[in-house]
């Protein structure tokens, strides 16, 4: 990796973890569901950082360019995020359900405690 | 026995009316309850202004959702028995004392409404007829038993059945999945011949443009469901 990658790597997962913080701030994000990004943009920023550490990485792989394991590893990260959202996003479905019919069926029960009042 | 006729209702403003007013005038001893899956026109009204009995969904669950809220609600009004029956008017409320009497004759835990045992009727289109037939011959291969409508939403279920639905119930394309449901459960499901109309009006929750994210869909949560414990 040359000086001038890992300078613009180094700016690029800094303003990112800064606007992930920011948001998180805000509470535009849920920090629960941010600790995946968060460990992504430490580990992306300790191997550019120390890229003895990504080059001895890079060897135990068998890859040739230390930079296609900074592609690799973002894209394994970015795997495993996209798998907690959608387990997120089954569990939240399955919550909606159920907090939808119960809400139902308890709207019932009230007007008919109180019959003829319309709801 | 309380028995409920559970009738999910999503956009049926055209039918809803005439197919609530014929339960009640054909079925006089079983009870309804309408679930409106938070439609869009105005079926709403019509089931308030006719003082029908109904329930409401404050979000679109599709399917599955609003049938097993109908489950729900037998389950907590203590019903012996209920009956899916859809809005639009293609399932024949006159058949119900044939399904109640098959389940209380082979002691049935469900009664399915088969269209295809006497081939009489509203067969479907050709097409679906296949896709049918498919989920027969893998229902068949899976758990041994033969189910000629997998697809008919036209069940009676007794009180262990409303149980496990009010429980799990897939949601969407609910039908020959939790059949299997129903079967690796050992539960007791049969078949009794009716007759099937055609949709008076609205339109099937299974469109063409989706029927092969349909069979896709359906076929695997069958292999799913079957190798769940």
């Amino acid at each position: 990796m040359t000086l001038q990658l890992r300078i613009i790597l180094i700016l690029l997962i800094l303003l990112t973890g800064m606007f992930v913080v920011g948001q998180i701030k805000k509470r535009n994000l849920e920090l629960r569901y941010t600790l995946s990004w968060l460990s992504l943009l430490i580990v992306l920023l300790l191997i550019t950082v120390f890229p003895g550490m990504l080059n001895w990485i890079t060897a135990i792989f068998g890859i040739e360019l230390p930079i296609n394991m900074v592609f690799f590893l973002g894209f394994v990260f970015t795997l495993l995020i996209v798998y907690r959202l959608t387990e997120a996003v089954s569990k939240m479905s399955r919550e909606i359900t159920e907090l939808t019919q119960k809400v139902a069926l308890l709207d019932k029960k009230s007007e008919n405690k109180d019959d003829g009042v319309e709801q | 026995m309380k028995k409920l006729i559970i009738i999910p209702a999503y956009n049926e403003s055209a039918n809803i009316k005439d197919t609530v007013e014929n339960i009640i005038t054909t079925v006089p001893d079983f009870d309804y309850v309408v679930i409106n899956d938070h439609s869009k026109d105005n079926t709403l009204e019509i089931l308030r202004e006719n003082h029908f009995n109904y329930v409401n969904l404050p979000v679109n669950l599709g399917i599955g959702g609003a049938v097993q809220t109908g489950y729900k609600y037998a389950l907590a009004n203590g019903y012996d028995a209920a009956v899916q029956v859809d809005a639009d008017g293609q399932h024949d409320v006159s058949y119900l004392e044939n399904l109640v009497t098959k389940m209380e004759k082979e002691q049935a835990d469900m009664v399915i409404g088969s269209r295809f045992i006497n081939n009489e009727g509203f067969q479907s289109t050709f097409m679906r007829r296949i896709g049918i037939s498919y989920f027969t011959r893998m229902i068949r291969h899976l758990t041994g038993h033969i189910i000629t409508d997998p697809t008919s939403g036209f069940r009676l279920a007794n009180r262990k059945v409303i149980k496990l639905f009010a429980e799990t119930y897939p949601t969407d394309y609910p039908e020959p999945e939790s059949i299997v449901y129903l079967l690796k459960r050992k539960m007791k499901v049969v078949e009794e011949p009716v007759v099937m109309k055609e949709r008076q009006g609205g339109v099937s929750s299974i469109r063409m443009s989706s029927s092969v994210y349909y069979m896709i869909k359906v076929t695997l949560a069958i292999l799913i469901e079957n190798i769940r414990k």
